[in-house]
Protein backbone atom coordinates (compact mmCIF):
# COMPACT_ATOMS: atom_id res chain seq x y z
CA UNK A 1 0.00 0.00 0.00
CA UNK A 2 1.27 3.44 -0.91
CA UNK A 3 1.09 5.74 2.09
CA UNK A 4 1.76 9.46 2.49
CA UNK A 5 1.38 10.50 6.12
CA UNK A 6 2.43 14.14 5.91
CA UNK A 7 0.17 16.49 3.95
CA UNK A 8 -0.83 20.04 4.90
CA UNK A 9 -4.12 21.63 3.96
CA UNK A 10 -4.92 25.32 3.52
CA UNK A 11 -5.52 25.37 7.29
CA UNK A 12 -1.74 25.54 7.71
CA UNK A 13 -0.84 29.21 7.22
CA UNK A 14 2.30 28.23 5.29
CA UNK A 15 0.43 25.90 2.89
CA UNK A 16 -1.10 26.98 -0.40
CA UNK A 17 -4.66 28.28 -0.10
CA UNK A 18 -5.77 25.86 -2.82
CA UNK A 19 -5.01 22.84 -0.58
CA UNK A 20 -8.64 21.89 0.06
CA UNK A 21 -9.44 18.42 1.42
CA UNK A 22 -11.21 17.56 -1.82
CA UNK A 23 -8.29 18.61 -4.07
CA UNK A 24 -5.80 16.78 -1.85
CA UNK A 25 -7.82 13.56 -1.98
CA UNK A 26 -8.22 13.77 -5.77
CA UNK A 27 -4.53 14.51 -6.30
CA UNK A 28 -3.47 11.67 -3.98
CA UNK A 29 -5.69 9.19 -5.83
CA UNK A 30 -4.24 10.35 -9.15
CA UNK A 31 -0.74 9.80 -7.70
CA UNK A 32 -1.61 6.23 -6.72
CA UNK A 33 -1.66 6.92 -2.98
CA UNK A 34 -3.99 4.64 -1.04
CA UNK A 35 -3.69 6.14 2.43
CA UNK A 36 -2.91 9.71 3.43
CA UNK A 37 -2.82 11.75 6.60
CA UNK A 38 -3.76 15.39 6.87
CA UNK A 39 -1.27 17.05 9.23
CA UNK A 40 -1.81 20.76 9.79
CA UNK A 41 0.28 22.88 12.15
CA UNK A 42 -1.35 22.67 15.60
CA UNK A 43 -4.73 22.36 13.87
CA UNK A 44 -7.21 19.70 12.77
CA UNK A 45 -10.33 21.55 11.59
CA UNK A 46 -9.98 20.22 8.02
CA UNK A 47 -9.64 16.58 9.08
CA UNK A 48 -13.36 15.78 9.13
CA UNK A 49 -13.86 17.07 5.57
CA UNK A 50 -10.82 15.14 4.36
CA UNK A 51 -12.05 11.93 5.98
CA UNK A 52 -15.52 12.36 4.46
CA UNK A 53 -14.10 13.11 1.04
CA UNK A 54 -11.69 10.20 1.28
CA UNK A 55 -14.43 7.77 2.29
CA UNK A 56 -16.53 8.84 -0.72
CA UNK A 57 -13.57 8.56 -3.08
CA UNK A 58 -12.22 5.25 -1.74
CA UNK A 59 -8.97 6.35 -0.08
CA UNK A 60 -8.05 6.06 3.60
CA UNK A 61 -7.59 9.40 5.33
CA UNK A 62 -5.85 9.19 8.69
CA UNK A 63 -6.70 11.85 11.31
CA UNK A 64 -3.41 13.59 12.00
CA UNK A 65 -1.73 16.79 13.11
CA UNK A 66 1.75 18.34 13.18
CA UNK A 67 2.38 19.74 16.64
CA UNK A 68 5.05 22.32 17.52
CA UNK A 69 6.34 21.55 21.02
CA UNK A 70 7.75 23.98 23.58
CA UNK A 71 11.23 23.10 22.24
CA UNK A 72 9.92 24.06 18.76
CA UNK A 73 10.27 20.48 17.58
CA UNK A 74 7.66 19.33 15.06
CA UNK A 75 5.92 16.11 16.10
CA UNK A 76 3.36 14.32 13.95
CA UNK A 77 0.46 12.57 15.67
CA UNK A 78 -1.78 9.97 14.03
CA UNK A 79 -4.99 8.33 15.20
CA UNK A 80 -7.36 5.61 14.04
CA UNK A 81 -10.37 7.79 14.83
CA UNK A 82 -11.12 11.50 14.70
CA UNK A 83 -12.49 11.82 18.28
CA UNK A 84 -9.16 11.43 20.15
CA UNK A 85 -7.54 13.92 17.78
CA UNK A 86 -10.27 16.46 18.51
CA UNK A 87 -9.75 15.80 22.22
CA UNK A 88 -6.02 16.43 21.82
CA UNK A 89 -6.88 19.60 19.89
CA UNK A 90 -8.57 21.00 23.02
CA UNK A 91 -5.33 20.51 24.97
CA UNK A 92 -3.38 22.15 22.13
CA UNK A 93 -5.71 25.16 22.02
CA UNK A 94 -5.36 25.63 25.80
CA UNK A 95 -1.58 25.69 25.47
CA UNK A 96 -1.09 27.92 22.43
CA UNK A 97 -0.34 31.62 22.97
CA UNK A 98 -3.60 33.60 22.96
CA UNK A 99 -2.61 35.63 19.92
CA UNK A 100 -4.20 36.25 16.54
CA UNK A 101 -2.63 34.89 13.37
CA UNK A 102 -0.59 37.55 11.54
CA UNK A 103 -2.18 36.74 8.18
CA UNK A 104 -0.05 39.12 6.12
CA UNK A 105 3.09 37.50 7.50
CA UNK A 106 2.20 33.81 7.90
CA UNK A 107 -0.72 33.45 5.46
CA UNK A 108 -4.40 32.54 5.79
CA UNK A 109 -5.68 29.52 7.72
CA UNK A 110 -8.67 28.33 5.69
CA UNK A 111 -11.32 25.85 6.79
CA UNK A 112 -12.94 23.96 3.92
CA UNK A 113 -15.88 21.58 3.77
CA UNK A 114 -15.80 18.35 1.76
CA UNK A 115 -17.26 20.07 -1.32
CA UNK A 116 -14.54 22.72 -1.67
CA UNK A 117 -16.44 25.55 -0.01
CA UNK A 118 -14.49 27.76 2.40
CA UNK A 119 -16.53 27.68 5.59
CA UNK A 120 -14.28 29.71 7.85
CA UNK A 121 -10.98 31.36 8.58
CA UNK A 122 -9.10 30.25 11.69
CA UNK A 123 -7.64 33.45 13.16
CA UNK A 124 -5.68 31.87 16.02
CA UNK A 125 -1.87 32.09 15.81
CA UNK A 126 -0.79 28.49 15.16
CA UNK A 127 2.68 28.84 13.62
CA UNK A 128 4.27 28.82 17.09
CA UNK A 129 5.14 26.37 19.83
CA UNK A 130 2.81 25.09 22.55
CA UNK A 131 3.67 25.43 26.21
CA UNK A 132 4.03 21.63 26.31
CA UNK A 133 7.36 19.82 25.97
CA UNK A 134 7.98 16.90 23.64
CA UNK A 135 7.98 14.32 26.46
CA UNK A 136 4.54 15.31 27.68
CA UNK A 137 2.97 15.73 24.24
CA UNK A 138 4.23 12.26 23.28
CA UNK A 139 2.53 10.90 26.39
CA UNK A 140 -0.69 12.83 25.66
CA UNK A 141 -0.75 11.38 22.12
CA UNK A 142 -0.10 7.78 23.18
CA UNK A 143 -2.51 8.02 26.14
CA UNK A 144 -5.22 8.80 23.58
CA UNK A 145 -4.33 5.73 21.54
CA UNK A 146 -2.37 7.74 18.98
CA UNK A 147 1.11 7.47 17.48
CA UNK A 148 3.78 10.12 17.98
CA UNK A 149 6.33 10.57 15.20
CA UNK A 150 8.94 13.37 15.36
CA UNK A 151 8.94 15.05 11.94
CA UNK A 152 11.89 15.45 9.53
CA UNK A 153 14.36 14.58 12.31
CA UNK A 154 17.52 15.62 10.47
CA UNK A 155 16.29 18.96 9.12
CA UNK A 156 18.09 22.15 10.15
CA UNK A 157 14.88 23.71 11.52
CA UNK A 158 12.14 22.51 13.87
CA UNK A 159 13.62 19.03 14.18
CA UNK A 160 14.81 16.88 17.05
CA UNK A 161 18.41 17.29 15.95
CA UNK A 162 18.25 21.06 15.39
CA UNK A 163 16.39 21.85 18.62
CA UNK A 164 17.52 19.07 20.95
CA UNK A 165 20.89 18.07 19.49
CA UNK A 166 20.00 14.45 18.69
CA UNK A 167 17.20 11.89 18.78
CA UNK A 168 16.50 10.98 22.44
CA UNK A 169 16.45 7.27 23.27
CA UNK A 170 13.73 5.30 25.02
CA UNK A 171 10.89 7.60 24.05
CA UNK A 172 7.47 6.29 23.08
CA UNK A 173 7.83 7.32 19.45
CA UNK A 174 6.03 4.95 17.07
CA UNK A 175 8.54 5.94 14.38
CA UNK A 176 10.63 8.90 13.31
CA UNK A 177 10.07 10.73 10.05
CA UNK A 178 13.01 11.41 7.77
CA UNK A 179 12.63 14.21 5.22
CA UNK A 180 12.07 13.09 1.64
CA UNK A 181 15.43 14.37 0.35
CA UNK A 182 17.43 12.61 3.09
CA UNK A 183 15.36 9.45 2.62
CA UNK A 184 16.31 9.25 -1.06
CA UNK A 185 19.91 10.48 -0.68
CA UNK A 186 20.75 8.01 2.09
CA UNK A 187 18.88 5.06 0.58
CA UNK A 188 16.29 4.62 3.33
CA UNK A 189 13.65 1.90 2.88
CA UNK A 190 10.76 0.80 5.12
CA UNK A 191 12.59 -1.24 7.76
CA UNK A 192 15.50 1.18 8.15
CA UNK A 193 15.92 2.31 11.75
CA UNK A 194 17.02 5.63 13.21
CA UNK A 195 18.32 5.39 16.79
CA UNK A 196 16.22 2.26 17.30
CA UNK A 197 13.00 3.73 15.89
CA UNK A 198 11.45 2.62 12.58
CA UNK A 199 11.86 5.34 9.94
CA UNK A 200 9.11 6.66 7.69
CA UNK A 201 8.97 9.49 5.21
CA UNK A 202 6.21 11.72 3.88
CA UNK A 203 5.95 14.44 1.30
CA UNK A 204 5.37 17.29 3.83
CA UNK A 205 3.21 18.67 1.01
CA UNK A 206 2.42 22.38 1.18
CA UNK A 207 1.39 22.53 -2.51
CA UNK A 208 -0.71 20.12 -4.56
CA UNK A 209 2.31 19.26 -6.73
CA UNK A 210 4.18 18.00 -3.63
CA UNK A 211 1.63 15.20 -3.11
CA UNK A 212 2.89 13.17 -6.08
CA UNK A 213 6.02 12.48 -4.09
CA UNK A 214 4.43 9.65 -2.08
CA UNK A 215 5.86 8.55 1.26
CA UNK A 216 6.36 4.83 1.80
CA UNK A 217 5.09 1.59 0.28
CA UNK A 218 4.35 -1.32 2.62
CA UNK A 219 3.11 -4.81 1.74
CA UNK A 220 -0.55 -5.32 2.62
CA UNK A 221 -3.76 -3.32 2.78
CA UNK A 222 -4.52 -1.30 5.88
CA UNK A 223 -7.80 0.05 7.19
CA UNK A 224 -6.27 2.20 9.91
CA UNK A 225 -2.94 3.68 10.92
CA UNK A 226 -2.51 1.14 13.75
CA UNK A 227 -2.06 -1.52 11.07
CA UNK A 228 0.52 0.63 9.29
CA UNK A 229 2.68 0.88 12.40
CA UNK A 230 2.28 -2.85 13.01
CA UNK A 231 3.40 -3.58 9.43
CA UNK A 232 6.28 -1.14 9.88
CA UNK A 233 7.39 -2.96 13.03
CA UNK A 234 7.13 -6.26 11.15
CA UNK A 235 9.41 -5.13 8.31
CA UNK A 236 11.79 -3.51 10.81
CA UNK A 237 12.10 -6.63 12.98
CA UNK B 1 35.23 32.10 39.66
CA UNK B 2 34.08 28.70 40.85
CA UNK B 3 30.66 27.17 40.32
CA UNK B 4 29.67 27.73 43.96
CA UNK B 5 30.70 31.40 43.71
CA UNK B 6 28.65 31.66 40.54
CA UNK B 7 25.62 30.18 42.30
CA UNK B 8 25.96 32.73 45.12
CA UNK B 9 26.65 35.66 42.83
CA UNK B 10 23.63 35.01 40.62
CA UNK B 11 21.46 33.60 43.44
CA UNK B 12 20.79 30.48 41.40
CA UNK B 13 18.60 27.65 42.59
CA UNK B 14 20.95 24.63 42.75
CA UNK B 15 19.24 21.44 41.55
CA UNK B 16 22.37 19.32 41.49
CA UNK B 17 25.91 20.46 42.30
CA UNK B 18 28.95 18.34 41.46
CA UNK B 19 32.13 18.32 43.65
CA UNK B 20 30.75 20.95 46.04
CA UNK B 21 30.88 23.45 43.18
CA UNK B 22 34.67 23.71 43.27
CA UNK B 23 35.06 23.56 39.49
CA UNK B 24 36.28 26.74 37.82
CA UNK B 25 33.94 28.52 35.42
CA UNK B 26 35.94 29.43 32.34
CA UNK B 27 33.45 31.05 30.02
CA UNK B 28 29.82 31.84 29.26
CA UNK B 29 27.43 30.56 26.62
CA UNK B 30 23.79 31.33 25.98
CA UNK B 31 21.71 29.22 23.58
CA UNK B 32 18.57 27.17 23.21
CA UNK B 33 19.17 25.35 19.94
CA UNK B 34 21.08 22.35 21.21
CA UNK B 35 22.63 21.74 17.80
CA UNK B 36 24.20 25.21 18.10
CA UNK B 37 25.29 24.64 21.71
CA UNK B 38 26.86 21.32 20.73
CA UNK B 39 28.90 23.11 18.09
CA UNK B 40 29.85 26.26 19.97
CA UNK B 41 29.66 26.10 23.78
CA UNK B 42 33.23 26.46 25.11
CA UNK B 43 34.48 23.83 27.56
CA UNK B 44 34.24 24.84 31.21
CA UNK B 45 31.51 27.39 30.50
CA UNK B 46 28.36 28.24 32.38
CA UNK B 47 25.59 27.70 29.86
CA UNK B 48 22.30 29.58 30.06
CA UNK B 49 19.24 28.12 28.32
CA UNK B 50 15.46 27.94 28.48
CA UNK B 51 15.44 24.32 27.34
CA UNK B 52 14.40 21.96 30.14
CA UNK B 53 14.55 18.74 28.11
CA UNK B 54 16.81 15.90 29.30
CA UNK B 55 19.05 16.29 26.24
CA UNK B 56 20.61 19.40 27.82
CA UNK B 57 22.47 17.08 30.21
CA UNK B 58 23.97 15.10 27.34
CA UNK B 59 24.99 18.33 25.60
CA UNK B 60 26.53 19.71 28.82
CA UNK B 61 28.52 16.49 29.22
CA UNK B 62 29.72 16.49 25.62
CA UNK B 63 30.82 20.12 25.87
CA UNK B 64 32.26 19.77 29.39
CA UNK B 65 30.13 22.67 30.63
CA UNK B 66 30.89 23.63 34.24
CA UNK B 67 27.25 24.43 34.96
CA UNK B 68 23.90 24.49 33.17
CA UNK B 69 21.44 27.21 34.18
CA UNK B 70 17.83 26.75 33.12
CA UNK B 71 16.69 30.37 33.19
CA UNK B 72 13.47 32.31 32.90
CA UNK B 73 11.63 30.31 35.56
CA UNK B 74 11.46 27.21 33.35
CA UNK B 75 11.20 24.04 35.42
CA UNK B 76 13.47 21.35 33.97
CA UNK B 77 11.75 18.03 33.21
CA UNK B 78 11.95 15.49 36.04
CA UNK B 79 14.15 13.23 33.93
CA UNK B 80 16.55 16.14 33.37
CA UNK B 81 17.27 16.51 37.09
CA UNK B 82 17.61 12.73 37.47
CA UNK B 83 20.14 12.59 34.65
CA UNK B 84 22.08 15.56 36.03
CA UNK B 85 22.47 13.59 39.27
CA UNK B 86 23.32 10.26 37.64
CA UNK B 87 25.70 11.78 35.08
CA UNK B 88 27.41 14.27 37.37
CA UNK B 89 26.38 17.53 35.70
CA UNK B 90 25.83 20.69 37.74
CA UNK B 91 22.32 21.98 37.06
CA UNK B 92 20.70 25.14 38.43
CA UNK B 93 17.50 27.05 37.89
CA UNK B 94 16.73 30.76 37.97
CA UNK B 95 13.67 32.96 37.67
CA UNK B 96 15.75 35.64 35.93
CA UNK B 97 16.28 35.70 32.19
CA UNK B 98 19.56 34.56 30.68
CA UNK B 99 20.24 38.16 29.62
CA UNK B 100 19.76 39.50 33.17
CA UNK B 101 22.06 36.83 34.57
CA UNK B 102 24.77 37.44 31.97
CA UNK B 103 24.64 41.19 32.60
CA UNK B 104 25.13 40.53 36.32
CA UNK B 105 28.04 38.31 35.47
CA UNK B 106 29.67 40.77 33.06
CA UNK B 107 33.26 41.49 34.00
CA UNK B 108 33.22 39.14 36.99
CA UNK B 109 34.65 36.12 35.20
CA UNK B 110 37.54 38.07 33.66
CA UNK B 111 38.33 39.71 37.01
CA UNK B 112 39.66 36.43 38.41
Amino acid sequence: MRINLHIHTALSACADNSMSPRRIVERAIAAGIEMLAVTDHNASANSAAAITRGRDAGIRVVPGIEITTREEVHVLAFFDELAPLLDLQKLIDCNLPKEDNAETFFGLQLIYDATDQITGVDDRLRQVGLDIGIDRITREITDRGGYAVPAHVFRARHSLTSQLGFVPENESFAAVEVGRKTWIRDGFIPGTQVCGYPAITGSDAHFLDDIDDFGIALPGTFAAVTEVFQALRDVTA
Amino acid sequence: MTVIELIRELQLDPLHVVDSGEQTVDGVYCGDLLSDVLANCPPGAVWFTVQGHVNIIAVAELRDAACVVVANGVTPDEQTVERACSNGVTLCGSKSTGAELILKLAGKLCAD
